[in-house]
């Protein structure tokens, strides 16, 4: 089997990596959806299902996509079709890592729209541009106008165009920069700016006085501290707290395998892993947690605080935080940049993720330079980013950001634990992981990751696909109250003659689904890969055989056949090696 | 703030913020040990300097 093109991408540092790993992880989701989420489900009970949740699937989903990315990265192979493949030898298995190439892409064209956004308010907070709107119809009514195009009361209509072409140029320039020179280095920028913003912002908040209604920003910390047993018999609450924790690290995503797949054997994942997960968990419940919940309720008190951030973690974001913010005694304006400059470096550095797992198919498999594929991807989110902010009225925007950012991620972790936990087989994995580790799992985890993991997400996508993907694909999921024979999705309506726009979204999946399918065909003809056989595994300067003294001379050109690759060390199919003695 | 609300504040915080200070130290302490000890194939992978009797 022909080897790959190669690639001479690389991590710089060990911390930078790590810092890269974690700024994929961090993103809005901590500062928005975390404590939307906490208290929307009943604060001390949603946390304790959070941080059991953290250990038996967070964690352990950490590790296996970590150690399927390295294991990819053997094969010199940074996209999930050849992740996949090299875990389960069969045609098959190519064809299912496409939804590690639609879901990162999908994401990439509506996030960065969304981080457009947070972009656009930091400059209305420096600029003072909605100060003066105190209540929260007000500023809602200021962020519909950003968001719909047709609508001009506040904004003009090629703003929210200027802020998307502002935000998206950085990710695609830095994307093309590559690994070391450019994602590295926006980690190594941009993690420590959104930690300073964050920890300023966490003790302005905390250190407000007590609001108009008398109640101190602590009541926030309280409400979601406050130990509390009751809520954990309900269902909701624990499919809400796993659901968080899925979400906050980015896993089902194709983005840590990707980094990952450029590590070496001799590279630690675990505690890497660990790392990563707990800085992830430190931006969220330190100060995720301790800013919009403790802001929003000393300013709307408690009653009215869940009330918005039942309304929608946007909502607590960009209209409950903007009027804290013209309420702070001084430096609000100051404050309020930092709100989501703090949100648009969580953003940046999660955008620049999405795009690497396409860029490495086109990059590996095609031969296509970094620079032209970075700038081709940006070019078409381009497309389809103005396209989603056109038809932002009709939920084209939420209908991709159901399918792919969230019923689509959990349908990718549960592939790829059963692919590397049952076909790959435990014992393998649990090798796998350990090669060039600091540190050693506790062998708990085997059981864990091998059936707790597994069966905890099954129940998650069971859960999710009866109660929220049915609904939403019939066009059902309607608010109370709702006239019958309405079109609603994710509990909106849908506006009158806009249901078109859903379908030609789903339409678009389904196409993109179809055109990455076509593209793994012919990356696999055109590179002559053998389904039953393993990749050739790559070296340093090129492929070597397993159990060689010397390397290939890398300027030799290297014609090697599956059936030439004999492994000494391992099980059949080259598998992973035996512990270290 | 409650006793309660507090001490569960305190016990979260410091497993999360213990955890990350833990997995940096070592991250870092592991950096120097491999610094110090070179590997004398260094230029090679893990998978080349395992012996096959390993």
């Amino acid at each position: 089997m022909p080897e790959s093109k190669p690639s001479a991408e690389a991590w710089g540092s060990r911390i930078g990596l790590i810092l890269a790993m974690a700024g994929n992880a961090v993103g809005l989701g901590n500062f928005l959806r975390f404590p939307g989420q906490a208290a929307a489900n009943g604060g001390g009970s949603f946390m304790i299902a959070y941080f059991i949740s953290f250990l038996l699937l967070g964690l352990p989903l950490m590790w296996i996509e970590w150690g399927i990315g390295r294991r990819g990265g053997r094969f010199r192979k940074g996209h999930i079709p050849g992740m996949f493949a090299a875990l389960w030898k069969h045609p098959a298995a190519k064809y299912l890592g496409v939804i590690g190439l639609v879901i990162p892409f999908v994401v990439l064209c509506y996030y960065t729209v969304l981080m457009s956004w947070t972009l656009a308010y930091t400059w209305f907070s420096l600029a003072g541009n909605y100060w003066g709107l105190t209540t929260q119809a007000e500023m809602a009514g200021f962020l519909t106008s950003y968001q719909n195009i047709s609508d001009a009361s506040a904004h003009e209509f090629w703003v929210p165009f200027l802020f998307f072409f502002l935000s998206i140029g950085p990710t695609i320039y830095v994307l093309s920069r590559g690994i070391s020179s450019g994602i590295e280095k926006l980690a190594k920028i941009g993690m420590p700016i959104l930690f300073v913003f964050a920890i300023i912002l966490m003790v302005r908040v905390l250190t407000l006085g007590p609001g108009e209604n008398g109640v101190s920003p602590l009541q926030g910390l309280e409400f979601i501290y406050k130990p509390d047993l009751s809520g954990l018999g309900s269902a909701k609450v624990w499919l809400a707290a796993a659901g968080q924790i899925f979400f906050t690290l980015s896993v089902g995503m194709g983005t840590l395998q990707t980094y990952a797949s450029y590590l070496s054997t001799k590279d630690d994942i675990a505690l890497s892993g660990v790392a990563t997960a707990i800085t992830n968990e430190t931006a969220e419940v330190v100060l995720g947690g301790s800013i919009a919940i403790p802001a929003a309720v000393a300013f709307f008190g408690v009653s009215g605080a869940m009330a918005v951030a039942q309304s929608g973690s946007f909502n607590l974001g960009f209209v409950a935080m903007p009027i804290v913010f013209q309420e702070m005694p001084f430096g609000g304006r100051i404050f309020g940049a930092m709100w989501f400059g703090l949100l648009y470096f969580a953003g940046i550095t999660s955008s620049v993720a999405m795009a690497t797992p396409i860029v490495a198919f086109f990059e590996e498999e095609f031969g296509i330079d970094r620079r032209k594929t970075s700038w081709t991807i940006g070019g078409i989110a381009v497309v389809f980013g103005v396209l989603t902010m056109l038809l932002f009225e009709s939920g084209f925007l939420w209908e991709w950001d159901y399918w792919a950012g969230t019923f689509g991620l959990a349908v990718m972790a549960v592939i790829e634990v059963i692919l590397y936990m049952w076909v790959f087989k435990p014992e393998n994995a649990w090798r796998s992981m350990h090669l060039g580790a600091d540190i050693r799992l506790p062998s708990l985890y085997k059981f864990i990751m091998t059936y707790v993991t597994p069966v905890f997400l099954l129940i998650i996508l069971g859960w999710w696909a009866v109660t929220q993907a049915w609904p939403t694909l019939t066009l059902t999921d309607c608010p109370e109250g709702v006239v019958a024979g309405a079109l609603c999705s994710q509990g909106s309506v849908i506006p009158e003659g806009m249901a078109v726009y859903v379908h030609l979204s789903r339409l678009l999946l389904v196409a993109f689904i179809a055109f990455f399918l076509v593209m793994i065909r012919i990356a696999w003809k055109k590179n002559g890969y053998d389904d039953y056989a393993d990749f050739i595994e790559v070296g340093p300067d090129g492929p070597f055989r397993a159990g060689s003294v010397t390397r290939p001379n890398p300027n030799a050109p290297h014609v090697v056949h599956a059936h030439d690759y004999v492994s000494p060390l391992l099980p059949e199919h080259g598998d992973d090696l035996p512990e270290r003695p | 703030m409650s006793t309660g609300a507090l001490l569960f504040m305190l016990v979260s915080w410091t497993f999360v913020l213990g955890t990350m200070v833990w997995s940096f130290a070592k991250i870092l302490k592991s950096q120097e040990r491999r610094a110090a000890t070179p590997d004398p194939d260094d230029d090679m992978t893990a998978y080349e300097r395992v012996p096959p009797t390993a």
